[in-house]
């Protein structure tokens, strides 16, 4: 044996002789990096992307006053291109239904005017 | 990430996960990490191991103010770390601060089991010895001879360390090891090395 090997003898020694932290010290470094630490991100919600045609009717519906308005709009369109193409005939029930037939009228006969004034 | 995934990432991956907030992931960066650098430390500051910790414990505060900015892949977390603790340990050396402390007295335990009284004594002899020879070695020297001989780090990482080249780290570690052989010549009886 040499006193190189002597030397590798040390550093072998050495290696065995590794510092091991206390717990002190680990309870320190962790400390240190919690206070340390970016707080996590928060959690972003994911949502689909909303289509063209919605972002352009939601764009359409502000523009008439809302959703409600634009509704109302679209019913009268429909009513109206409606009547302009149905034939009368496939009104008569709408016409009845909202005015009374003429011979239900109570309109008094000419007979009962002169007898009424003596 | 899984427990066991952590525990297999590697040490910028780690990194990265506790700058997102992971704190598994700075409890294991701590238990990987500080046992290098405190046994890197304590053999640079002649075996003083309160300064030792002290080193430890600054050198991974700077690791993890450091962490947001890290970027993977441009040097590794470890060769970081033993430069930080490198320039930490220099700068207590030079401030001429340190206490004062006999050789060997607060040595770190021994990480295998707890030998006998006799063969504690020839160990802790052996220690003080080599504290004594490496405490009178150039600062580079030291550095050098410390991580290529005692925490087994390469040339080419410790070249990176001392921010000098592979062969200037050759050298440092030959002429380390030559002077250390000198220091510790006609000193075989009372290390416990017995003739052959």
């Amino acid at each position: 044996m040499n006193d190189t090997d002597d030397l590798e003898l040390l550093f072998a020694a050495a290696r065995a002789d590794a510092p091991r932290p206390s717990p002190a010290l680990m309870a320190r470094v962790l400390a240190d990096a919690y206070d340390a630490q970016p707080a996590a991100p928060a959690p972003v919600a994911v949502t689909a992307p909303t289509p063209w045609w919605s972002r352009a009717m939601a764009a359409l519906s502000a523009s008439f006053g809302g959703g409600g308005v634009l509704a109302g709009l679209g019913t009268a369109a429909v009513a109206g291109v409606f009547l302009g193409y149905a034939s009368p005939n496939a009104a008569d029930w709408l016409s009845e239904a909202l005015t009374p037939a003429a011979d239900s009228l109570l309109m008094p006969s000419a007979a009962d005017l002169f007898l009424s004034e003596g | 990430m899984a427990f066991d995934a952590l525990i297999a990432a590697s040490d910028d991956d780690l990194l990265a996960l506790y700058a997102q907030g992971d704190r598994q992931a700075a409890r294991l960066l701590t238990e990987r990490l500080v046992p290098r650098v405190l046994g890197y430390a304590a053999r640079l500051l002649g075996g003083d191991r309160a300064e030792a910790e002290d080193v430890a414990q600054e050198a991974m505060l700077r690791l993890w103010k450091q962490a947001p900015d890290w970027r993977p892949g441009e040097a590794r977390v470890s060769t970081w770390l033993y430069r930080v603790a490198t320039n930490l340990c220099t700068d207590r050396l030079r401030s001429g601060a340190r206490r004062a402390r006999p050789m060997g007295d607060d040595l770190p335990d021994a990480a295998d089991e707890t030998p006998g009284v006799e063969a504690r004594m020839v160990q802790t002899a052996r220690m003080d010895a080599l504290n004594r020879a490496l405490a009178d070695l150039p600062e580079r020297q030291r550095e050098a001879v410390v991580m290529r001989h005692i925490e087994g780090l390469s040339n080419p990482e410790i070249a990176e360390i001392l921010g000098v080249g592979v062969e200037a780290v050759e050298s440092l570690t030959a002429r380390g090891k030559r002077a250390l052989t000198a220091a510790l010549k006609g000193q075989r009886d009372r290390l416990g090395y017995e003739e052959s």
